[in-house]
């Protein structure tokens, strides 16, 4: 059995208060190299907080961050030059032309900036020397992010971090975002991300975790996480037939709508006890639909609420 | 340094029209009253204000109000105008709270998410705050040197540059005590308005403290407080050198204003 790739982001027992009130409590989570990690919470669940404390910009007030195995707080100069951040609202000057706010991040930077690396994220996001020309005041909220985006990996950083960094992205540009993804962690880079957008993160996370009022409801892979939502089952009959009365009480399935030609379910586990029972009916078709990632995560935002 | 220096640079782009237009305006001011000055010289009028000056009013400001009615003190006035103190020490409660306008507006969040510590950002605006004080009143220094060699009447004696020296360092001291309050103020605040706010409103009252303490026995217990007491720019006018003493009270608050300032914003959340 291979090895598991290290830890590039550990978090142990981390809380942070502020008074009386507890953005996160006692979060452990491990984020390895080479992934791409969703991390999920409804408003005020604590993602930002985390963010931040990974970037030292907040002190924990218990417990332990790390990156590449050093301390966010102890450590924050080495941990802050491997990271590349996408803030959830990117605050530039609006005096200041996009090409000022590169040059000046870029000089910020301890890696140096690749002009040619650095040019291709500005043609893949569409972004001329025109545009970069102009005042950032003049940007719409998609330019802007993009230009966000170009500055959080144009020092090909080995871990990025990115606050809900699709928003505001119009469809081509978020299919160039997913594809950007794609070839850094191919190159392993290591991605962690927040993100309200949930077929975003099934689509492009390998592991995610939920928050929940500051606490961590789950971490998983998306498919794992996903196999724990029932499938939705329709079943077609070619002649009408009596309602399921036995099928209630049948583990893992559980009837939503009966109609004398269709029937519709939610199955949990495997199809075998479903298609026992259906063996004797007049099957015309059966249409099984995946589960889907947002019917198990939105399920955990509404238990944290209720 | 290449973080202070790449950060300053942008700063000072950023604030460079309001610089140069508070370096003109007080460079400007300076030049007219040298032209103010020698009007008044020329047409002799100097000697009826001071017969003019009612007694209470000598007896509150002694001798400097008849030295303030002479050629040099209309010169060295635009060195402690209050408006022109106002204004530089507003100039200097600004640049000074930079920080906590960076944490605002969150652009602080995009820089120190790099491998810039946290000293840097307030080094950089007590760099600034320093030298973008010192330049402007270099500016007004210059401007009154030019004044008066291009305008002092003949017959008329212009004072030392030396006094205007003094009075030039003197006024500096000033703004970088003010300074180093607001940045330590601002190091440890989440809003501009407030940190600029509480230190303006600060020096308006430690201003009125040292003046109240001249009329008012009970403020004169608390005038050591006042960072104006220690630039008595009248006494300076009057022929008395420079008073080390009160540069380095200035200097030092100012200092520990700026030491302070490190020490909150290294330990604050962001």
């Amino acid at each position: 059995m291979p090895a598991e790739p290290p830890a590039v982001i550990a978090l142990r027992d981390l809380t942070k208060r502020y008074g009386r009130t507890v953005a996160i409590r006692d979060l452990s989570l491990d984020v390895r190299s080479g992934e791409i990690f969703g991390f999920l919470g409804l408003n005020g669940a604590g993602k930002t907080t985390t963010i931040r404390i990974l970037l030292d910009l907040l002190r924990p007030t218990a417990g332990r961050a790390s990156v590449l195995g050093r301390d966010c707080q102890a450590d924050g100069l080495s941990v802050r030059a491997a990271i590349g951040y996408l803030p959830g609202e990117i605050s530039l000057y609006q005096d200041l032309t996009g090409r000022r706010v590169l040059d000046l991040l870029a000089r910020l930077s301890s890696t140096p900036v690749s002009a040619d690396y650095q040019r291709q994220l500005l043609e893949r996001f569409e972004l001329s020397e025109v545009d970069l020309g102009r005042r950032l005041r003049e940007y719409s909220t998609g330019m802007k992010r993009k230009l966000g985006i170009v500055q959080a990996f144009q020092a090909d950083p080995a871990l990025l971090i990115l606050d809900e960094p699709t928003e505001g992205l119009d469809p081509l540009m978020q299919e160039a975002f997913y594809e950007l993804l794609g070839e850094v962690r191919s190159r392993g880079r290591t991605v962690f991300m927040s993100s309200h957008v949930l077929s975003e993160v099934e689509r492009v996370c390998g592991r995610i975790a939920v928050l929940r009022k500051g606490e961590l409801a789950v971490v998983a892979t998306v498919d794992e996480i996903r196999h724990r939502a029932p499938r939705r089952v329709d079943v077609l009959f070619v002649a009408d037939v009596p309602p399921p009365s036995s099928f209630p009480t049948t583990a893992g399935l559980e009837v939503t709508a009966v109609n004398p030609r269709c029937w519709a379910l939610r199955v949990r586990g495997p199809l075998g006890p479903l298609l026992a029972r259906l063996g004797s009916l007049p099957v015309l078709d059966l249409k099984v639909e995946e589960p889907k990632l947002e019917d198990v995560v939105i399920d955990f935002y509404r238990e944290g609420r209720s | 340094m290449n973080g202070i220096l790449t950060l300053a640079r942008h700063s000072v782009a950023r604030s460079r029209v309001l610089l140069l237009v508070l370096t003109a305006v007080l460079a400007g001011f300076e030049i007219l009253l040298v032209v103010a000055a020698q009007t008044l010289q020329e047409s002799g009028t100097f000697g009826s204000f001071a017969a003019l000056v009612p007694p209470f009013m000598r007896q509150v400001f002694g001798d400097s109000l008849i030295v303030f009615m002479s050629f040099a003190g209309v010169v060295c006035f635009g060195f402690f105008h209050p408006m022109v103190v106002a204004a530089l020490a507003a100039f200097a409660i600004a640049v000074a709270t930079e920080p906590v306008a960076e944490i605002e507006s969150r652009f602080l969040d995009v820089v120190l998410a790099r491998p810039i510590p946290r000293s840097t950002v307030i080094g950089r605006s007590a760099l600034l705050m320093t030298l973008l004080s010192a330049g402007v009143v270099a500016a007004m220094v210059a401007a009154t040197l030019v004044g008066l060699h291009a305008l002092t009447p003949r017959t008329t004696a212009a004072p030392a540059t030396r006094l205007i020296l003094s009075l030039a360092a003197n006024l500096w001291a000033l703004l970088f005590s003010l300074g180093g309050l607001a940045l330590a103020v601002g190091a440890a605040s989440r809003r501009r308005s407030t940190a600029g706010g509480v230190v303006g409103v600060a020096a308006l009252a430690l201003f009125f403290v040292d003046y109240l303490a001249r009329i008012w026995k009970p403020a004169a217990s608390m005038v050591w407080l006042s960072p104006f007491h220690y630039y008595d720019a009248m006494t300076m006018v009057m022929g008395r050198p420079l008073p080390a003493g009160h540069v380095a009270v200035l200097a030092g608050s100012g200092l520990a204003g700026v030491v302070l300032a490190f020490v909150l914003f290294s330990r604050r959340d962001l």
